[in-house]
């Protein structure tokens, strides 16, 4: 028996059986490993190439990139708040879309019932989803064995659901208006080649970056951004040399419920506030952080506006092709879903993400 | 010592008086009960079939599934696109449903191979997100978002009517499924599938080949889905593309935790909980969902008992009659003496 054809699991022999097999063909290397990312780039390009050479081309592809950037913007703050809980345990959160959206509920509240501004209903809405998750983390999640994931997901799962049926039962299941915080008038715009730039997407961007960058400074100039980057380092040895590890994560936590409270504000005003509306849009957050390596921030707000822009662009142009009609606006679905499979399968520590090695 | 020893005659006797009590009492209701809540009844083997399915890829071959609701789409469309369009009786989709479903799993379970653990989540999510789409894209094989009725009705024997025919035949379905599934768990294929769960790597020290088990568990699993699509197919004869959201296989997967994993006692409260619950918020005329009330006990179960319902069944089951393990080491009669 030849060694590639061993049956041995774990990334070291699967390397030395790659090493040792005859040289794959070139149809074969098209669609496996990182072959596989350069076809569906190729493919993309050959998508959009007819589209840039049209005559509406810099005015209708600015447009869409620019239409883009919001949801980027709104991606890339939950793929974080996705990333900062990943980092730190390992642990894929399935509710954190639904905390996002109590806390745009909670903006919602503030600014129709009371009659608050918006920012100061965001800022409020924040730490309110800070304390929530910081809460759950210490009723739901600790009490758990940090080494057994299903135990935990499932709780993440059962969350979600409850999060949902308590935002439907308190504010009902009909869809509420969502105000920006931003200028967001028909006439708010500047124009770039014929392509209108709205005032509230350019809001939007800025407080992302400032969110970004405010996140850096804490988690790499402070004593608790010390003390988290030591516990997604490795726990063990992070409680031996005396930190805190339940309280930094904690920490961790109330930080991904205030930036994923953030997230749903940032993007309710353009898809409308419904309890499932945050459960629609993580897929494409998902999508993101993995292809960012779900533990690298930087990584995934790249990833979340090269995700917002292709699915601008990709469903945008789909209509002109007669064979894709089908897809409509749920080809962006179906893509965000091949991005993550192909990631995963492909290079499971994405772009930017720290390899693991795991057995077996 | 008192109690019955596990594999003894008396043993026997009464698992197999248990197994009697429980499909007479589930076929009872056909026949006491008005069609409307009997039918709910016919429901419940078909979930029951179902998440027999789920729990044995969640369970057993211990990998994270929420793509459930697809398979138990697959056999239903199996059925209903026989029946309707190739106008098969009702018995032959019922057959093909879980071959559709295995090859259906099988695809998920090859995907699966090279995505570990949590990673599963967000792609079997994909998987049951992206099906609906798949389905209104065929839509001249599967009727899209409108449907496909069932149209040949089966043909109840005189005496009985159409539900009543209905639940004689799911429940019989039901029990050959219970009676495969118990039979896989225990043969050298359900022994590799845990083998492999457990620990992969020394698994594949004693010869099983881990990449077909997995692939094989998933397909399995699977299967029992599209069987029990295909139940609920009868029951409700028409099949329709929205039906089968990412909420159902959401509920499958918290119903089936919550009845119990690995755990065939688990497939059946599962299935209680996915009609009851509902059913008795309905009744009580409440305004809270049932996904408050899943949510809440999906929370519960891991917190109190994460076994699910079924260990607690099980314990209050031992309270009565209490089960002895069989001594190892004791010469039964196949095995060598002890030297």
């Amino acid at each position: 028996m030849k060694l590639s054809e061993k049956r041995i699991w774990g990334r070291e022999h699967r390397m030395t059986a790659i090493a040792t097999s005859p040289k794959a063909s070139t149809v074969k290397r098209m669609f496996t490993g990182s072959g596989l990312l350069v076809t569906l780039a190729v493919a993309l390009t050959l998508f959009l190439i007819p589209q840039i050479l049209t005559n509406s081309f810099p005015q209708l592809f600015l447009q869409r990139l620019f239409d883009s950037f919001t949801n980027g913007a709104a991606y890339a703050v939950t793929a974080i708040s996705l990333v900062l809980i990943f980092k730190a345990t390992t642990l894929i959160n399935f509710a954190q879309a639904n905390i996002g959206m109590f806390g745009a509920y909670f903006v919602f509240q503030f600014v129709t019932h009371n009659n608050w501004p918006v920012v100061a209903g965001i800022i409020v809405a924040m730490v309110l989803m800070a304390l929530g998750s910081a809460g759950i983390e210490r009723v739901l999640v600790r009490p758990f064995d940090p080494s057994d994931h299903l135990p935990v997901v499932l709780i993440t799962f059962g969350l979600a659901s409850i999060l949902e049926a308590v935002a439907g039962g308190v504010w009902g299941l009909e869809f509420h208006a969502f105000q920006s915080p931003f200028p967001a008038k028909p006439e708010d715009f500047i124009s770039i080649a014929g392509a209108r730039l709205r005032y509230d997407t350019i809001g939007t961007l800025v407080v992302m970056f400032v969110m970004t960058g405010f996140l850096f400074a804490l988690l790499n100039k402070t004593k608790v951004g010390l003390s988290f980057r030591a516990v997604s380092s490795n726990v063990e040895s992070a409680r031996l040399v005396g930190v805190r590890t339940g309280r930094t994560l904690q920490f961790g936590w109330a930080l991904a419920g205030a930036l994923g409270a953030l997230g749903a504000a940032l993007v309710a005003n353009k898809t409308q506030l419904e309890p499932a509306f945050m459960a629609k849009l993580v897929i494409f957050a998902f999508a993101a952080a993995v292809l960012g390596g779900l533990d690298s921030i930087g990584g995934s707000v790249i990833a979340a506006f090269i995700v917002a822009a292709i699915q601008s662009l990709v469903t945008g142009f789909a209509q002109n092709y007669a064979a894709l009609g089908w897809l409509k606006s749920n080809f962006a679905l179906v893509l965000a879903f091949v991005v993550i499979l192909v990631v995963l399968l492909v290079k499971p520590n994405g772009f930017y993400g720290t390899k693991r090695i795991e057995r077996v | 010592m008192f109690g019955v020893e596990r594999g003894s005659a008396a043993w026997r006797v009464l698992v197999a008086v248990g197994a009697v009590v429980a499909v007479v009492a589930v076929t009872a209701p056909a026949f006491v009960l008005d069609p409307i809540p009997a039918r709910l009844f016919t429901r419940f083997v078909a979930l029951a079939v179902v998440l027999l399915g789920l729990q044995f890829v969640v369970g057993a071959s211990g990998q994270l599934s929420l793509c459930h609701g697809v398979f138990v789409a697959v056999g239903s469309y199996t059925a209903a696109i026989t029946n309707t369009t190739w106008g098969w009786p009702i018995w032959a989709g019922l057959l093909l449903s879980p071959v559709t479903a295995f090859v259906a799993g099988s695809l998920v379970g090859v995907l699966a191979l090279r995505i570990r653990a949590t990673y599963l989540g967000p792609v079997t999510l994909g998987v049951a997100v992206a099906f609906p789409m798949l389905l209104k894209r065929f839509s001249w094989l599967t009727g899209g978002a409108t449907g496909l009725p069932l149209l040949r009705e089966m043909d109840p024997p005189a005496g009985l009517a159409l539900h009543q025919w209905n639940h004689v035949v799911s429940v019989a379905v039901a029990s050959v499924a219970f009676v495969l599934m118990r039979n896989l768990q225990q043969s050298a294929i359900g022994l590799s599938v845990r083998a492999v769960a457990e620990n992969a790597f020394s698994a594949s020290t004693s010869g099983v080949d881990v990449r077909a088990t997995r692939v094989r568990a998933f397909g399995t699993g699977a299967a029992f889905g599209g069987l029990g699509g295909a139940l609920l197919v009868i029951d409700t004869p028409i099949v329709g593309a929205d039906a089968y959201d990412l909420f159902r296989s959401l509920g499958y997967y918290a119903a089936a935790v919550v009845g119990g994993v690995g755990s065939m006692v688990g497939a059946v409260l599962g299935g209680l909980l996915l009609i009851g619950v509902p059913w008795v918020l309905d009744s009580l005329g409440s305004r809270v969902g049932p996904n408050l009330v899943f949510g809440g006990l999906l929370v519960l179960s891991v917190a109190l008992s994460p076994g699910g319902l079924a260990v607690a069944v099980q314990r209050i089951v031992r309270w009565v009659i209490p089960v002895r393990d069989a001594v190892p080491g004791r010469p039964t009669d196949s095995a060598d003496p002890p030297t």
